[in-house]
C-alpha cells in the first residue's frame, strides 16, 4: 500500500479554520507541509528567464499556509549570499515556522538544509543576554549604560587607535552606521569587514576589468546557460538553491552541461559532465590555456574585442598593481603562446584534451556559458589575477552581456555585496564606490554627512590582516597603534589565518582591548574584554544585499532575548555618549549629533534613538539610514530605490531607476543596452549593445588581462609534502557559531575532520576515523580521518572544514595575501600528516 | 520535532530513482506526494527524535537515486519550540562563556 497523500491543488492552499479544528495538529501541519512542497515543486525558475520582472508584492497577500495564530512576514535567509527569501511564521513572540517564499524570484519557494533550520538559530540555549565585562576574577554582568561608557572611554583615550571589524553579515544600516562612526566621527579609517577574507579578490577583479565592482549578470543566467562552469566552486553544497535552478532544468530534460574545475571531488562533481581536477593555484595556467586555444584556433570574438576591449598586463608580475599597464593584442598573443595544452597539463595536471575541450566550448558563439566562482578563486594568493583572467576568458570569447553568458562571482555571506562592497565598509573605501584617498570623494562624503571640510582622513586604514597584526603588536612598537577593536557579527578568533600570530598574542598585551558584539559565545569572545549581546535576524529590522545585486528588506518579527540589542543601536548609543562628552568628531559642522538626520521622525522632531526604549518607536532607523545612504548609490550608477519600495518587493537588483510612471525598475544585466538604463546611446540614437561606462581607460571598454602562472609562495616539499585546502560543509555556515547550535545540524556534522585520499591514507597507515596530526610551519592540529566521504581530495592533498571552534585549522594555515586585494589564501599551504594516536576519533 | 515539506529531485537513471522512491515509501517517517513532472517529488518528513532527523537527511542526500533535496517549509512542533534551547547540542565545554554567565 502506498502512502501517497491526497493533496490540495497547488494553488489551493487556503485551509479553513474549521478544517483546522477537525484535524489533529500534526496531521494538519503535515498536510500543509505537503501542499507547500507540492506547490514549490510546481514552480519553475525558467518562468522568469529572459525577462526582468519587478517582483513587487505585498507580503500580506502572499500565500504562506494559513495556520491558526501564526503571523507570517518576509525576510531573506540569514545564511549565504544566495539570498533566498523566507516566509517566517511567528506565534507568541517566537519563530514557529519557516517556508520558502514562492514569490521570490531567487528561490521560488525553495530553501536548503540551512534555510530549513534558519528559525532555530535564534534559540540556542547559550544566547548572550547581558553585557559582560572581563575582570580579574572572570566576567561580570554590567548594564548597557556602563558598557556604553566603557567603550566611549576607550575611544576618547586614543581615537586614532580605535578600530571596528565587521562582516558581510552586518545589515546595510549597521555597516553604514559603523562606517560613519569611524570615518566621519573618528577620522581614522580603521574599519574592515571579514569580507576581506572572502570577497576582496572578486572586488579587485571586477574593478581591474570593468572599473566598477560586482557582477554584470544575475541568477537568471543559470536558467538559460548551455554550459555552467564552476571554478573551484561547490554550489551543490555552498549555494544549494542556486544549484537547484540547474537541477530543475535537467529534471525537465533540458541539456545543460556542467563542468567542474576543482581541486577536490564534491557533491557538485557528482552531477558534472566533466570534472577537471587541477593542482592548487594552477587555475592561472588553465585560464591562460583557454585563451591560447581561442587565439590559435582563431575562435576569439574579434568583433567584441575590437569594439569593447583593451589589453592590459603587469609590468612586473611579481609586483602587480590594480591597473597594470596598457598592452596590445600582439603582446597578449605572444604572452599566452606558451600556454599550449601540453604545457598547461604539465603545470596543472588537467589533461591536454580537456584544455582543448574548454577552448572549443568558449570558441562556440552559439553556446551560452556562465562561469561561477566563490572562495576557490578569491582566497588565493593570486586572487585578483585569477579573477581578472576568468573575466578575460569571457571577454576574449565574447561570452558576455547576453542572458546566460556571464562571469559571475558568488558571495558566501548574506550581505557581502550589500554591506561590505556597496556600503564600502573597507579600510580604503567610502559608500557608493568612493575612495578615502581621493579628495573629491571625501569632499562629497563630507557634504552628504554635513561634516566640516577636512574632517575625513585621506589615509586608508588598516586592512584585516594588518588590523589584527596591529592589535597583536605592543603599542609602543611600530605598527602597534591599534589598541581597541570592536568586533561585530563575525568570529575572527576562528577565521583569521595564522591565529597564533594574528589573534592569540593580543592576550599578553594588557593595554589592548577587544569588544565583541555577538549572539553566542565564540572563539573570539574567549579573548574579549567586553562582550555585548546582540539581536539577530528577525529580532531586528534589516536590509541585506545578495550576490546578484539584490537589496532585500525585512522588519523585526520577534524581540531579542534578555538585554540583547541591535548592533546598529549599539554604535549610535556609543556615538551619542561621545557627543554628550563633547567629543568633536560626533558633531556635524553645525554642532549637531552625527546621527541627527537618522533621529528625525516624519515631522522633523528629534527622537532620542540612542535610548533603547525609543529605538523602535516613532522612527524607523533602518529607513532613515537607508535614505541617507541611497544618495551615495547614485554616484556610481548603483542606484537604490526608496526604502518603501523594498518593503513591497522581494528584493530589487540595482541600478533601480524610477520610470516616467513613477514605478521603479530593477536591472538584471549590467552594461547591456537591452537592459541597463545607464548604457549610453550610439550614433543611431539607440542604446549601444555593450557599454562599460566605468571603464578604467575612460573609453567604454573593459580590460582583457594577461597574467602568467607563477608558483605560489608555499608549495609541498620533502618536509611538508601535502597541500592543505580548507573550506565549508553543507550543514554549517562559516565558523558554525549559529549552525552548531541547531541540534540537527550539529549532530549531522558535529566535529571537524580531515579528508584524505585512500592511497595516501594507506601509505601513512591511516584508517577511517583514525586521529591524524596535521602540521605546517605555523602550527598543528589533530583530527579524525575521513576517507571516501562526501568530499574526496586527490592524492597529495587533504581538506579540512573550518566550522569547528574546538579544532582551529587556522592555526595551521598561511597568512600570505593576494598582493592587490590583501585577501589571505586559505586554499593552499604545505603540511605533513601522521598518525596521532591509535585510538579512533 | 520538525515537520517539513521537502522536494526530491530524482536522478535520470530510472532504476536508481525508482529504488529511491521505494525506500521513501517504506520509511514511516516519510510521506510521498504526487510527482511533479518526471523527476520532482514532494515529500513530508516527520521524525520522533533529532537522531532520526539526521539519519533521514543523510540517507536522502546520499541516495544515488536522488540528485538534490530542496526544502519548501518546516514547522517546528510545539515540543520542539519549547525544548530546543535546552537541547542545543554544542558541548558545554565548548561554550566558553557558559560559566561566565
Ligand atoms: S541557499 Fe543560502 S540563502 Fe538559500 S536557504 Fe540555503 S543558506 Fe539560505
Amino acid at each position: 500500500m502506498t502512502r501517497t497523500a491526497r493533496l490540495p491543488k497547488p494553488n489551493d492552499l487556503e485551509i479553513s479554520f474549521m478544517s483546522t479544528l477537525q484535524l489533529d495538529r500534526r496531521r494538519f501541519l503535515k498536510s500543509v507541509a505537503m501542499a507547500t512542497a507540492t506547490a514549490a515543486a510546481h514552480e519553475s525558475f525558467a518562468a522568469t528567464s529572459n525577462n526582468v520582472p519587478l517582483p513587487l508584492l505585498d507580503p500580506q497577500v502572499s500565500d504562506p499556509p494559513s495556520i491558526d495564530g501564526v503571523t507570517w512576514d518576509k525576510a531573506p535567509c540569514r545564511f549565504c549570499g544566495t539570498g533566498c527569501h523566507v516566509m517566517v511564521g511567528t506565534k507568541d513572540n517566537r519563530v514557529v515556522a519557516v517556508a520558502g517564499d514562492r514569490h521570490a524570484p531567487v528561490n521560488k519557494g525553495l530553501l536548503c538544509v540551512k534555510g530549513y533550520h534558519v528559525g532555530s538559530i535564534l534559540y540556542g540555549k547559550d544566547r548572550l543576554t547581558k553585557p559582560l565585562l572581563k575582570t580579574d576574577t572572570g566576567y561580570k554582568a554590567i548594564s548597557w549604560d556602563e558598557a556604553i561608557q566603557v567603550i566611549a572611554k576607550r575611544v576618547t583615550r586614543n581615537p586614532k587607535g580605535f578600530a571596528i571589524y565587521g562582516s558581510g553579515q552586518w545589515t546595510i544600516p549597521e555597516g553604514y552606521a559603523c562606517q560613519k562612526f569611524i570615518k566621519g566621527g573618528l577620522s581614522n579609517n580603521h574599519i574592515d569587514p571579514n569580507a576581506r577574507l572572502c570577497m576582496a579578490s572578486a572586488v579587485t577583479g571586477f574593478i581591474g576589468t570593468y572599473g566598477v565592482d560586482e557582477p554584470a549578470g544575475c541568477y537568471d543566467d543559470l536558467d538559460v546557460a548551455d554550459v555552467i562552469i564552476t571554478w573551484g566552486n561547490n554550489p551543490a553544497e555552498m549555494h544549494p538553491v542556486l544549484f537547484s535552478r540547474f537541477i530543475d532544468r535537467r529534471s525537465r530534460g533540458e541539456k545543460v552541461t556542467l563542468i567542474d574545475i576543482g581541486t577536490r571531488r564534491t557533491r557538485t562533481t557528482e552531477l558534472a559532465n566533466e570534472y577537471l581536477c587541477f593542482k592548487p593555484h594552477t587555475d592561472l595556467a588553465i585560464a591562460n590555456g583557454i585563451m591560447h586555444q581561442l587565439i590559435v584556433n582563431e575562435t576569439y570574438d574579434k568583433q567584441f574585442i575590437e569594439k569593447h576591449c583593451n589589453f592590459r598586463k603587469q609590468v612586473d608580475p611579481h609586483k602587480p598593481t590594480l591597473k597594470g599597464a596598457p598592452s596590445t593584442f600582439e603582446d597578449f598573443k605572444q604572452a599566452v603562446a606558451e600556454y599550449t595544452p601540453e604545457k598547461v597539463e604539465e603545470i596543472s595536471g588537467v589533461p591536454a584534451e580537456k584544455i582543448v575541450l574548454l577552448g572549443k566550448l568558449f570558441g562556440q558563439r552559439d553556446l551560452r556559458i556562465t562561469s561561477l566562482w566563490c572562495m576557490g578563486m578569491n582566497q588565493h594568493s593570486a586572487g585578483t589575477m585569477i579573477n581578472n583572467l576568468v573575466h578575460s576568458v569571457h571577454l576574449l570569447s565574447g561570452h558576455f552581456g547576453k542572458p546566460g553568458d556571464a562571469p559571475t562571482s558568488l558571495t558566501g555571506q548574506p550581505s557581502a555585496c550589500g554591506t561590505a562592497r556597496e556600503v564600502g565598509t573597507l579600510a580604503h573605501a567610502l559608500p557608493g564606490g568612493r575612495l578615502v584617498a581621493k579628495d573629491a570623494h571625501r569632499h562629497e562624503t563630507e557634504d552628504l554627512w554635513n561634516l566640516p571640510r577636512g574632517r575625513m582622513n585621506p589615509k586608508p586604514g588598516y586592512h584585516t590582516v594588518k588590523m589584527w597584526e596591529s592589535i597583536c603588536t605592543p603599542t609602543h612598537e611600530p605598527g602597534g597603534e591599534v589598541d581597541t577593536i570592536w568586533v561585530q557579527v563575525t568570529n575572527p578568533g576562528q577565521t583569521l589565518p595564522n591565529l597564533h600570530k594574528l589573534f592569540d598574542r593580543k592576550d599578553d598585551l594588557k593595554d589592548k582591548f577587544l569588544i565583541v558584539s555577538d549572539v553566542y559565545p565564540t572563539a573570539t569572545t574567549q579573548l574579549a574584554d567586553l562582550i555585548l549581546p546582540s539581536a539577530m535576524w528577525v529580532e531586528k529590522n534589516g536590509i541585506f544585499g545578495n550576490s546578484e545585486r539584490r537589496t532585500q528588506q525585512w522588519f523585526r518579527q520577534v524581540t531579542p532575548p534578555g538585554d540583547a540589542r541591535d548592533d546598529c543601536w549599539q554604535v549610535i548609543a556609543v556615538a551619542r555618549a561621545l557627543f554628550d562628552m563633547g567629543f568633536e568628531g560626533m558633531k556635524d559642522k553645525d554642532g549637531k549629533f552625527l546621527f541627527h538626520p537618522q533621529s528625525l521622525d516624519e515631522n522633523g522632531n528629534e527622537i532620542p534613538i540612542w535610548q533603547w526604549e525609543h529605538y523602535y518607536g516613532k522612527v524607523n532607523v533602518d529607513k532613515t539610514i537607508f535614505e541617507e545612504y541611497r544618495q551615495f548609490s547614485r554616484l556610481k550608477h548603483k542606484d537604490l530605490a526608496p526604502y518603501d519600495e523594498y518593503v513591497k518587493a522581494r528584493g530589487l537588483r540595482w541600478p533601480v531607476v524610477e520610470q516616467p510612471d513613477g514605478t521603479w525598475r530593477e536591472t538584471g544585466f549590467r552594461f547591456s543596452g537591452f537592459d541597463d538604463p545607464y548604457v549610453r546611446k550610439g550614433p543611431d540614437g539607440k542604446p549601444m549593445d555593450i557599454d562599460f561606462y566605468h571603464s578604467t581607460t575612460s573609453d567604454g571598454r573593459a580590460q582583457v588581462w594577461h597574467y602568467p602562472y607563477i608558483d605560489p609562495p608555499e608549495m609541498p616539499d620533502d618536509q611538508y609534502p601535502f597541500w592543505l585546502c580548507t573550506g565549508r560543509v553543507l550543514e554549517h555556515w562559516h565558523s558554525g557559531t549559529m549552525t552548531r547550535r541547531v541540534p540537527q545540524l550539529a549532530r549531522a556534522v558535529p566535529r571537524s575532520y580531515v579528508e584524505i585520499h585512500p592511497d595516501d591514507a594507506r601509505a601513512a597507515n591511516i584508517g577511517n576515523g583514525r586521529l591524524v596530526k596535521i602540521e605546517s610551519r605555523r602550527g598543528s592540529i589533530v583530527l579524525p580521518a575521513r576517507i571516501n566521504g562526501r568530499g574526496q581530495p586527490p592524492r597529495g592533498s587533504i581538506f579540512v572544514p573550518f566550522f569547528d571552534e574546538t579544532k582551529l585549522i587556522n592555526n595551521v594555515t598561511l597568512d600570505v595575501t593576494c598582493p592587490i586585494s590583501k585577501e589571505p589564501d586559505y586554499k593552499k599551504c604545505a603540511v605533513r600528516i601522521s598518525v596521532a594516536s591509535s585510538s579512533r576519533g | 520535532m520538525p515537520i517539513s515539506g521537502l522536494i526530491l529531485t530524482l536522478c535520470s537513471d530510472s532504476k536508481a530513482a525508482q529504488s529511491a522512491i521505494l525506500k521513501c515509501h517504506e520509511d514511516p517517517r516519510i510521506e510521498v506526494g504526487e510527482f511533479v513532472g518526471l523527476r520532482r517529488c514532494p515529500i513530508t518528513l516527520t521524525t520522533q527524535s533529532q537522531e532520526e532527523d539526521k539519519a533521514c537527511w543523510q540517507a536522502l542526500q546520499a541516495d544515488p537515486g536522488i540528485d538534490h533535496v530542496d526544502v519548501a517549509c518546516v514547522f517546528f512542533d510545539d515540543d520542539q519550540a519549547d525544548d530546543s534551547p535546552k537541547q542545543a547540542t554544542v558541548d558545554d565545554s565548548d561554550s566558553t562563556l557558559a560559566q561566565a554567565q
